[in-house]
């Protein structure tokens, strides 16, 4: 039985066939070829040759020609489609014909600049083994990564020698521009820019990138260079104008993907329902440990990708649980292992000795591994862009491949799984960039100041002229910059770039040490942030499927002590979130109520932890947490209130959910009777009450009836564990209109505000302690001090909601789906209509 | 003007509080040129014109103790700063230079706004201060200082290897010029004064050596370099040059007290001159110089010499485990083994070590070779040190001792 065949029977399977709800076959594909390109040099050509490749893609051949035309270039083909050879080859055919050419390599990991670092320097080693003599200066110590971790007596010489330098964004910012006059040498020579994975540059973060870009090219054109830029994207809604909009110049789009493919099955897999009564679904971590190790057995090799760090964990404990035998065949894979260990399960997945593997979305970036037999997506990670990403993985040139979505039992999945087109069909996200947002442009002005003195007629990148005149002004009446001679000179004792945050993401690190005897090992290392919550006093810890207890933390040495050992819980932190008013800005009336703009303080707290058993889910107690720091995020915010007249007019209209159950005053005894009712024992998974009390669950949501006295009819209460309570209050969850109305604004405003989606915060608070006590729903900027997102919708307040209501309005699901007010549980309303009634109060 | 309002207001919607200083704040626009609050003139070249200041000190001026402009050869120093070039000539060959700027966290947004240089000359000591009256004059600043500085042999700084030279560098590069000094021999004497002084001066920055090798102390308008770049960056905006006077007498001071540093380093190392050195410790290092440049006789006469002098505990153990060391090496056994006999008396378990290589490897005599072992374990038990480091040493006299007895017993057999 060949791959396809096996695919085929194993979907058609009894076990499985009953829960796929969706299949898409993709056929294979021959794929293009074409001859090495005559204008190719005879000793690139050699090497290829050498290392077994007789012809090139079209794509890259493609590639090849337009560079060499002079064009810029983004390759938005498939994962691993060999996007690599379209830079490399253009690269190095121009350093074969000039002995000073140099080139830049942008990638957005270190790990994926060290994958290319050895890529590259075997590349050259075979050249120079097969034609010696065919360049000068380029060896495998010409091809340097420059980042972070670069030593200082390394650097230097970095500086002096390098032909290839590939470094990240955010080293170009503070390390290379502002001291550009120690790369003279480079600079004079720099003929390319390549960037690699540029949908990741979007949101805030790519605006940031994009004016380094700017600053880039300045300092290129100081020492007479026009660099041409190679970018490399995912498939996206609008690459090529996101490439054009990131470097400013036309870019030429290389779309037609000439790599071969193996026939590929997408399916769709539901969770299957084990209490219809209830609609409770078997857990997602079940079915996928079902079907992982069913795929391990009939050797098909597999990534399972995850959507967290601790599901990979839990995912992989359960492999290992499973098929112990297999235990060095099955990986884990995420941030958080050590570097030497994440080498060691690239290289294993290449070699196809690793067959499992679990990994976060760490993976998903063009790591090199090969291309997989099959793909598990564990639930919706998020992106239509990266679905398609992980489902690339599997895919080989020749044989069929599968792509599995699993659908856990959340509202989001649950739509998804039950219309597939949303899937297959939906065009990927775009990448937004906003580089002329006036808060980034200020900053970045700064630097390019302080890099090299502005000409009066000198325009930023492609900011008008009179737009880059009006910052330098302000900059001079600030005391930054000095004007003589039509000139601005940087004249200030600060180093701009450093005050600069281009991430949100915390620069120290917690290393993890184990104890064993006397020694410490080192096991992994997490973020500052993250090690709050992950690996606190008491936490317990699993790394590459083993479980560590935490005896200590210490945040001033940045060290956590783990000891290895199984317990029967795993804990689960608590973590606070609390959203106060520092300072009004700016407050109007609005039609429906007040919208306002100002500074707020959201800060996070760990302040405790619950034990959860393993095997059961039951929580076995909860303990405090007292001495982790707050995480604090001052930053500018944009909310609007509804007043009384508002909520009154929703009620009335039965269209106000926003408030929580009055129960009435018999519930207590009601509760206890259907309790006794049900000899305390739990209607779904059989539990028998212990010390605490079991839950009483409305099979009819309470907020359906229009009093308590019909909600609490015998024959709509069922008595439920905590657990299975839980699991059946989410499948039958009522959005308010608030939720509802936070959902479509959160999914909406990046497109105004040109940002990305994680730029932007929200919440909504039914009784909002800083808008007088009325219900509010409250956006915030993600960026510490703000970065005028906020200000923007408050200033487009009444055009953002009217589109908003457009959006809802001619959305053609029935109630409520992920690309309008969110996606409803089965059961469930999705508050489609609670959302518009809400905008018509507030939409003139 | 309604455009650049419209940005400000923007911005202070966004809560945005920029500002150092706002240029409106001061008022007395070009009101002080530099010439009214400093004596100079204005020199000329094709770039435009630059400000200089010149002073000269008369032949018999003293800086603190020391004379400035004795002709003295720099043959050591030369041979120190592996500069060969430099060897025969003499100290009217070197340009002393100092720089003020505009920052010290370097990068291409630091000016250099005054360059202080000083020479020798037959009239005595002068120096001559580069002024950048404005950043738009850098052109003309650079190749003054250029043109000034092309007819030495030598350049002398004070950290000059890490600050001075590189930012200067960045300046030259930015203006689109050659590099002049990338050619020129260049002594630091930053980590020949570290070296020098390190066993008595626990901070050896220009201030401290001023005051207690020059014995100097600068006057009153003296500002300290942390005020200095904000200085400039407010005459910039002010245009008042008034409170920078206190900045050319701070420049003027740090090259005249470079040029008395090496002066005094000079006569330190001059060879053969030992016993004109008052401070014992002083002599221990000159001598540990000589041994660093391989000129064993030289070091061996200072190492002699600090070991007569009554130096304290450390510094008198460390002379005469180096001078023993340096005999070793000259395979000197007879001096070497006093010492070694001393230090031992002294509880030092190395010299324990040596002597009983000796004992062992040149007389042949296992019996006080092991005695000298066992000894020397025996203190290095009772010494406070680190664990892995006791441990290590333990095993090594063990293996020692083992290795001696085997050697015993078949000498008796």
């Amino acid at each position: 039985m060949d791959q396809n065949e096996f695919f085929e029977w194993w979907e058609s399977s009894g076990q499985i066939a009953p829960n796929i709800t969706g299949i898409r076959v993709i056929p294979a594909s021959t794929g293009k070829f074409s001859n090495f390109p005559i204008t190719l040099p005879k000793e690139l050509a050699a090497v290829l040759r050498y290392q077994g490749i007789n012809s090139l893609y079209s794509h890259q051949a493609d590639s090849y020609q337009s560079a060499l035309q002079g064009e810029n270039l983004v390759v938005t083909t498939g994962t691993s489609s060999g996007k690599t050879l379209c830079y490399n080859l253009p690269v190095l055919s121009r350093m074969i014909q000039d002995n000073n050419s140099k080139a830049i390599f942008i990638f957005p990991t270190k790990a994926l600049a060290h994958d290319q670092q050895k890529n590259l320097q075997e590349f050259i080693t075979d050249l120079n083994k097969i034609a010696p003599g065919t360049t000068q200066n380029l060896g495998p110590g010409q091809i340097a990564v420059y980042d972070g971790d670069t030593s200082t007596n390394a650097r230097g010489s970095i500086r002096n020698q390098t032909r290839i330098l590939i470094t990240n964004p955010d080293m170009i910012h503070i390390g290379i521009l502002p001291h550009h006059t120690l790369w003279r040498d480079f600079f004079s020579g720099l003929d390319f820019i390549i960037i690699d994975e540029i949908h990741l540059y979007r949101g805030v973060f790519g605006s940031h990138v994009a004016n380094i870009i700017r600053r880039l090219k300045r300092i290129a054109r100081f020492y007479g260079k026009t660099p041409q830029f190679i970018l490399t994207s995912a498939t996206i809604f609008n690459a090529t104008q996101h490439a054009e909009k990131l470097v400013e110049s036309p870019v030429k789009p290389i779309v037609q993907d000439g790599s071969p493919r193996g026939r590929k099955h997408f399916i769709l897999y539901n969770t299957p329902i084990i209490n219809p009564d209830l609609g409770i679904r078997r857990s997602v971590i079940y079915e996928c440990n079902v079907l992982g190790i069913d795929l391990l057995q009939n050797d098909i090799q597999t990534i399972v990708f995850s959507r967290s760090r601790r599901e990979v964990e839990v995912i992989l404990k359960n492999f290992l649980e499973t098929a112990p035998k297999d235990g060095d065949r099955i990986r884990g894979y995420r941030a958080g292992y050590l570097a030497k260990e994440r080498r060691e399960i690239e290289d294993g997945l290449r070699s196809g000795k690793i067959r499992l593997t679990v990994s976060t979305n760490a993976l998903e970036l063009g790591i090199d591994i090969g291309g997989m037999d099959a793909i598990i997506l564990v639930g919706y990670p998020g992106s239509i862009a990266s679905v398609r990403q992980q489902a690339g993985r599997a895919g080989r040139r020749q044989g069929s491949s599968l792509a599995i979505f699993l659908a856990s039992g959340t509202p989001l999945d649950q739509y998804l799984v039950n219309h597939p087109d949303y899937l297959f069909d939906r065009s990927p996200e775009q990448a937004l960039i906003d580089p002329d947002n006036t808060l980034i442009l200020l900053e970045h002005i700064k630097c390019a100041a302080f890099e090299l003195a502005f000409g009066s007629k000198e325009r930023f990148g492609n900011l008008p002229l009179e737009q880059t005149w009006e910052f330098l002004e302000y900059l001079k009446d600030e005391g930054y910059l000095h004007e003589a001679n039509n000139r601005y000179f940087w004249m200030a004792d600060k180093y701009p770039s450093a005050q600069i945050t281009l991430r949100n993401a915390s620069t120290s690190n917690i290393i993890l040490r184990v104890r064993n005897d006397s020694q410490l090992t080192t096991i992994g290392i997490v973020d500052f942030t993250s090690g709050l919550w992950m690996v606190h006093k008491d936490a317990v810890y699993l790394h590459e499927g083993q479980q560590y207890t935490v005896e200590s933390l210490d945040l001033d040495t940045g060290e956590a002590i783990l000891k290895q050992g199984n317990t029967d819980y795993y804990t689960l932190p608590q973590i606070e979130t609390n959203i106060s008013l520092t300072k009004l800005l700016d407050n109007n009336n609005i039609q429906g109520g007040q919208k306002s703009f100002g500074e707020l303080l959201v800060s996070q707290k760990v302040i405790g932890f619950k034990k959860i058993r393993w095997e059961t889910q039951e929580i076995l107690g909860v303990d405090p947490i007292l001495d982790l720091p707050t995480t604090e995020l001052q930053t500018t915010g944009y909310w609007f209130q509804l007043d009384d007249e508002s909520v009154d007019s929703l009620k009335a209209t039965g269209l106000w959910n926003g408030e929580p159950n009055q129960y009435g005053k018999d519930w207590e005894k009601i509760r206890t009777a259907i309790r006794r009712r049900d000899q305390y024992t739990c209607k779904s998974c059989g539990k028998v009450e212990s010390i605490k009390q079991f839950h009483v669950h409305h099979r009819i949501p309470f907020k359906q009836f229009p009093d308590h006295y019909e909600a609490n009819l015998y024959e709509n209460l069922v008595t439920l564990c905590p657990v299975c309570h839980m699991k059946a209050e989410s499948v039958i969850k009522i959005r308010s209109g608030l939720s509802g109305g936070r959902y479509a604004l959160a999914n909406l405003a990046p497109l105004f505000l040109m940002c990305d989606i994680r730029d932007l915060g929200s919440t909504i608070d039914p009784r909002c302690k800083f808008c007088e006590g009325q219900p509010a729903l409250i956006f915030y900027d993600q960026v510490p001090g703000g970065i005028g997102l906020c200000e923007n919708l408050f200033n487009n307040h009444d055009q953002i909601l009217k589109a908003a209501q457009e959006l809802i309005l001619v959305c053609s699901c029935k109630d409520g789906c992920p690309a309008c007010v969110g996606a409803a549980g089965m059961l469930a309303e999705g508050g489609k209509k609670e959302t518009l009634a809400l905008l018509d109060c507030l939409v003139k | 003007m309604s455009l650049k309002n419209s940005l400000r207001d923007r911005l202070k919607s966004l809560g945005v509080q920029e500002g150092i200083k706002k240029s409106s704040e001061f008022q007395d626009k070009r009101r002080y040129p530099i010439e009214k609050s400093i004596s100079g003139e204005y020199l000329h070249n094709s770039f435009g014109e630059v400000f200089i200041h010149t002073d000269e000190f008369p032949t018999d001026y003293r800086h603190g103790n020391t004379p400035l402009s004795t002709p003295v050869g720099i043959t050591t120093l030369a041979r120190w700063a592996k500069t060969i070039d430099l060897e025969p000539l003499n100290s009217r060959d070197l340009v002393f230079l100092d720089t003020e700027t505009t920052g010290l966290s370097g990068g291409t947004g630091t000016f250099v706004f005054l360059v202080g240089i000083g020479f020798q000359t037959v009239e005595g000591f002068a120096i001559k201060q580069f002024f950048l009256r404005d950043p738009a004059e850098e052109s003309a600043f650079l190749i003054s200082l250029e043109e000034a500085i092309s007819g030495f042999k030598g350049l002398v700084t004070f950290n000059g290897k890490s600050f001075d030279v590189p930012i200067l560098k960045t300046r030259y590069i930015l203006n689109g010029f050659q590099f002049p000094f990338i050619e020129m021999n260049h002594i630091d004497l930053l980590p020949l004064a570290r070296r020098l002084w390190k066993y008595r001066l626990a901070n050896r920055n220009l201030g401290i050596l001023e005051t207690e090798i020059l014995n100097l102390e600068r006057s009153s308008e003296e500002i300290p370099g942390w005020m200095i770049p904000e200085m400039y960056i407010d005459y910039c905006r002010s245009g008042d040059s008034r409170p920078l006077k206190g900045v050319f007498y701070h420049n003027a001071m740090d090259i005249v007290s470079l040029a008395g540093l090496l002066m005094k380093i000079t006569t330190l190392v001059e060879p053969g001159k030992q016993d004109d050195v008052v401070e014992g410790v002083d002599i221990l290092a000159v001598g540990k110089l000589y041994e660093s440049l391989g000129n064993d006789m030289e070091a061996g006469k200072y190492f002699e010499a600090a070991i007569q002098r009554h130096l304290e505990g450390d510094h008198r153990i460390l002379a005469k485990k180096t001078y023993a060391s340096l005999l070793k090496r000259k395979r000197k056994w007879d001096l070497a083994i006093p010492i070694w006999k001393e230090l031992a008396a002294y509880g030092q378990w190395d010299a324990f070590v040596e002597l009983a290589k000796y004992f062992e490897h040149s007389l042949g005599a296992f019996d006080e070779a092991r005695c000298f072992a066992e000894l020397g374990r025996k203190i290095v038990e009772k010494i406070d040190m680190p664990k892995v480091k006791k441990e290590k040493l333990n095993m090594d006299f063990d293996r020692r001792i083992t290795r001696l007895s085997l050697k015993i017993e078949k000498k008796c057999r």
